[in-house]
């Protein structure tokens, strides 16, 4: 495919004060790619997610999104950020939190408009919330919140997902639930995901950049059958190539370019 | 109870101090709500004190310089409107400045306030009035202006009610989809500021905030939306700010610390009521 990147960063660095978080950052994320982003923690995954969205800007180099600066594609965006840090005392429905995703798409005046209920109602319906759309937020289960903050992002119908760690503290079950999801969403959206779980995300994604101040991109193979058998997958196995050494990541630019 | 009924049919300044409790209240439960939900107490305490230096100010202008027109109000609305904007500029230009500026507001609307009561003769008996509230002191002009400013609250929430919630909610996220939040969170401070003029004759500056977060927190355990919690609290203030006002009547006591010893006793209350439902 030769395609346009949806998301293009080039020779990218960024720093907190004169600690150094990201340097020398170049990699592109083509359309209904399906990127996830590994690393340490503290390595830059969360400083990574702020620099495409905009929240921050880059010391040097370039983030461009949809052709232009991220503060202008916000809109094409659908961010979800880490449920931990929401108020969990905070009286809002499930209904309540997945509408804010319709705004900016409704005029600043005035309640939601019929268009917004329906479109937070089927995003809802896509992540399987729809039936707690009346339920206090805070009651929810792990699992449950995390898709209702996914419906969210996807209230806005945008063409790229950005998701900070979405299984976070989730058991296995959940989890494989939640990437059966992802994986059927990925059919008509670019998403890019920070995970701190190498072993779950290789089954579905299709690129993995792993950050630890620079970012390597690495490869990922499918595996024979035969050998996936060995190891009782229920869906195809994919191998991702960990092998270098975090503490000297090769200078950017991954060897997985096609 | 009855005595206090034949009161009001006897006394204006009962029925007037009734009706300004009414009228802060409604104020107090709707803007009270994003208050304690967006943990921003702190900055309401600042407000309320701030808002000393402009009735000081107005006191001093009006008695010493002969603006008639004046009155203690208008310095009210003045400096609670003045306070909003700097502490929502000091929050829009980041840094770890905006927590001095809101202590500093606090001391220096109080300190501003004291020099001017000071410097104006024959008014310093007045400066408890404005701490500790006098609601009965409430005139038909005062009604009227606390009726506009409960228009002007209700008309802007009417109008910014997702905003509001959103930025209250997930400001971050807010500000992804394009919602101007630090415009939102200054509008958010500018509804505190006129709150806080409204509760300022019931409960005087000192006591306003624990009416604005009081009652709403009473009432949070038991709301699951945001409006509920508005109306529950509106209606709750209500009540606190009557009985208030007839128990201080019927014991010769201060209305306003009154109201606020009986909210503390009603959060108290909800809140263990809340801990034995959750143990049942």
């Amino acid at each position: 495919m030769s395609a346009a990147p949806v998301i293009r960063v080039r020779d990218l660095d960024f720093a907190y004060g004169r600690q150094p978080a990201l340097q020398g950052v170049r990699f592109d994320i083509k359309a209904l790619d399906f990127v996830s982003v590994i690393g340490p923690n503290g390595g830059g995954k969360s400083t990574l997610l702020k620099l495409l969205l905009g929240l921050l800007s880059p010391r040097r180099g370039t983030v461009e999104v949809c052709g232009g600066p991220p503060s202008k594609a916000r809109l094409k965006l659908g961010y979800m950020p880490q449920r931990v840090e929401l108020d969990p005392r905070f009286p809002v429905t499930v209904m309540d939190v997945t509408i804010m995703g319709r705004l900016g798409l409704r005029p600043g005046l005035g309640p939601y408009r019929r268009r917004d209920r329906e479109a937070a109602l089927a995003a809802l319906e896509s992540t399987g919330a729809a039936d707690l759309r009346d339920r206090p937020f805070s009651e929810l289960s792990g699992g449950q919140r995390q898709k209702v903050l996914i419906a969210r992002a996807l209230a806005g119908e945008p063409e790229i997902l950005l998701l900070d760690e979405p299984t976070a503290s989730l058991d296995p079950a959940v989890q494989d639930d939640l990437y059966a999801l992802l994986n059927r969403l990925n059919a008509t959206r670019t998403i890019l995901m920070v995970s701190h779980d190498v072993s779950m995300v290789s089954r579905f994604v299709n690129r993995v950049l792993c950050v630890n101040r620079t970012c390597v991109e690495h490869c990922v193979t499918e595996i024979p059958r035969e050998l996936s058998l060995l190891f009782d997958a229920r869906e195809d196995l994919r191998l991702v190539r960990h092998d270098h050494d975090h503490t000297d990541h090769p200078p950017a630019g991954g060897a997985c370019r096609d | 109870m009855i005595e206090f009924l034949d009161a009001l049919g006897r006394h204006a300044f009962l029925r007037h101090a009734l009706l300004a409790g009414a009228l802060a209240s409604v104020a107090s439960g709707v803007v009270g709500t994003y208050v304690v939900t967006r943990r921003i107490t702190g900055i309401a305490g600042s407000l309320a004190h701030a808002v000393l230096g402009g009735m000081g100010l107005a006191i001093w202008l009006r008695t010493v310089h002969g603006w008639a027109w004046l009155t203690p109000l208008h310095g009210a609305v003045f400096a609670a409107v003045l306070g909003a904007a700097i502490i929502g500029t000091a929050r829009a230009r980041g840094g770890d400045r905006e927590d001095t500026v809101i202590s500093a507001l606090w001391a220096v609307g109080m300190a501003v306030g004291v020099l001017f009561l000071f410097l104006t003769p024959g008014y310093k008996a007045d400066l408890m009035t404005y701490l500790f509230g006098n609601i009965v002191m409430v005139d038909p002009e005062t009604l009227r202006l606390l009726l506009l400013l409960d228009g002007v609250i209700l008309l802007v929430v009417a109008l910014f009610y997702d905003p509001l919630l959103a930025v209250c909610y997930d400001e971050e996220f807010a500000r992804l989809r394009g919602v101007r939040t630090d415009a939102v969170f200054t509008l958010l401070l500018l509804l505190v500021a006129l709150t806080i003029v409204t509760l300022i004759y019931v409960v005087g500056v000192v006591l306003v905030i624990a009416l604005i977060s009081l009652p709403v927190s009473a009432v949070g355990r038991f709301s699951r939306r945001l409006w509920q919690m508005m109306l529950l609290s509106a209606a709750l203030s209500s009540v606190l700010t009557t009985a208030g006002l007839a128990l201080a009547y019927a014991a010769d006591l201060p209305a306003g610390a009154v109201t606020i010893l009986l909210a503390a006793l009603v959060y108290v209350l909800a809140g263990a009521a809340a801990a034995l439902k959750r143990r049942a």
